[in-house]
């Protein structure tokens, strides 16, 4: 078992097997930098408790396409990432910090999933973002790109 | 969102603008660039996220799009002037066109910018173009992945040949050092053209260091000499639509002596 600690000073038992899936802890154990709890200082206990969610999931991952439980892994990550956009961002930054490809990945697609297509002020709406572009930066970005504000398919709703 | 109202913070300050620009890149890396460009107009830091996107996915580009040449030349133009170091570049060209000059020029922008993984499709119909000679000199180029274009000679570690008409033979040689993946599906010629075609014979492999080999004829007959030599690090060799004999397959796998995945079908 390999001990963990958010920034909100919680402690996590994980299994090693399950924690190796980070890049940045599993160097930290091979060069003996493991022995006793590490201190995450950039994650919190909430998005801690989510990125081992995920760890314990895709344990042996490797083995799930024998075992036939790829669909058991698919269905759980369309689950898991169904959060909101501030807890993603979160977990996304702490997939970062620990460097876990896969959940980086997940993540990253599930952002851009939603961003898909939609309108300028859907974005905004979306993700809380005050335009601090003038009038005139927007438009000269309009005028410079007129072909990605054209066609039916975008989508000016905010879900 | 409904219901999220009261966590906006009064300050205009928003979690999306304080990503590091790396992390926010490989969001938009996912989308395609119609998407990313259009995000730029939202705030200061998705337009600026936009000027240095490294990631351009301008997907399927329809007939008629000839203002789509002008966009991507400033695009490109733009990247190359600001030293954007390139990691992937999608286009499919929807069609034809008799000559297709305008990629040369993208391509040796590209190059200059240290492109990682270049994807270029055109129309199976088209007249075939043979990529410049520029692409050798991609020192960067991890993934080469082609559709209905020409080249000469492979690039670095991951080769990936589809429709490749007019293709006699394939032999990647000890040239090669680097390659490490081949992916080669439908290289024969399509039937549904009218003119003859010379159809594809022989496939040589002999690279030493290649790991991953894949070769899919299906749906244009089987290939009758498939010769892989040299190829002490195979692991993992996929062949569908290919004829093979019992001697064959005794040579092969005495030669492949790390062979663990062997899939015939």
């Amino acid at each position: 078992m390999v001990k963990l600690k958010s920034n909100d000073d919680k402690e996590f038992e994980v299994e090693e097997a399950a924690v190796i899936q980070s890049e940045m802890i599993k160097n930290m154990i091979e060069d003996g930098c493991a022995t006793s709890v590490i201190p995450l200082p950039n994650i919190d206990s909430k998005t801690l408790i989510k990125v081992i969610e995920y760890l314990n999931k895709h344990i042996n991952m490797g083995k799930a396409a024998e075992t036939g439980e790829e669909d058991d892994l698919k269905e759980f990550d369309e689950q898991f990432v169904n959060m909101g956009w501030e807890e993603l961002f979160d977990v996304i930054m702490a997939a970062n910090y620990l460097n876990i490809h896969e959940l980086m990945e997940l993540c990253c697609q599930s952002a851009a999933d939603r961003l898909k297509n939609k309108s300028v002020r859907a974005v905004r709406e979306m993700l809380k973002i005050t335009n601090d572009l003038t009038e005139e930066e927007e438009q000269e970005i309009i005028n410079d790109a007129p072909w990605a504000f054209e066609g039916p398919e975008i989508d000016d709703t905010v879900n | 969102m409904e219901g999220n109202n009261d966590s906006v913070d009064v300050t205009g300050d928003n979690r999306i603008s304080k990503l590091p620009k790396p992390i926010l890149h490989h969001i938009l890396s996912f989308i395609s660039s119609n998407d990313a460009a259009r995000m730029s107009t939202v705030s200061k830091v998705c337009a600026s996220a936009w000027n240095s996107l490294p990631y351009l996915n301008f997907g399927y580009i329809h007939y008629g799009s000839q203002h789509m040449h002008d966009v991507i030349d400033q695009i490109l133009a733009n990247r190359k002037k600001n030293n954007i170091p390139m990691q992937n570049f999608s286009l499919w060209l929807g069609y034809y066109h008799p000559r297709l000059s305008f990629v040369d020029n993208w391509i040796k922008i590209l190059v200059a910018c240290n492109i990682k993984q270049l994807n270029l499709r055109e129309k199976p119909d088209n007249v075939y173009y043979s990529l410049p000679e520029t692409i050798f000199s991609a020192k960067s180029l991890t993934v080469l992945s082609l559709e209905g274009f020409k080249i000469e000679l492979p690039a670095d570690e991951h080769l990936s040949l589809r429709y490749f008409n007019g293709l006699t033979s394939f032999q990647v040689g000890e040239t090669l050092p680097k390659l490490k993946k081949v992916n080669l599906v439908n290289l024969a010629n399509q039937e549904n053209l009218g003119y003859d075609h010379s159809v594809l014979q022989l496939i040589d492999i002999a690279a030493i260091n290649v790991e991953d080999l894949s070769i899919n004829n299906h749906s244009h007959g089987n290939i009758n000499a498939v010769r892989v030599t040299d190829c002490k690090t195979l692991k993992s060799f996929y062949l569908n639509c290919v004829d093979i004999t019992d001697n064959w397959l005794e040579e092969l796998f005495y030669s492949l002596q790390n062979l663990e995945k062997f899939d015939l079908t």
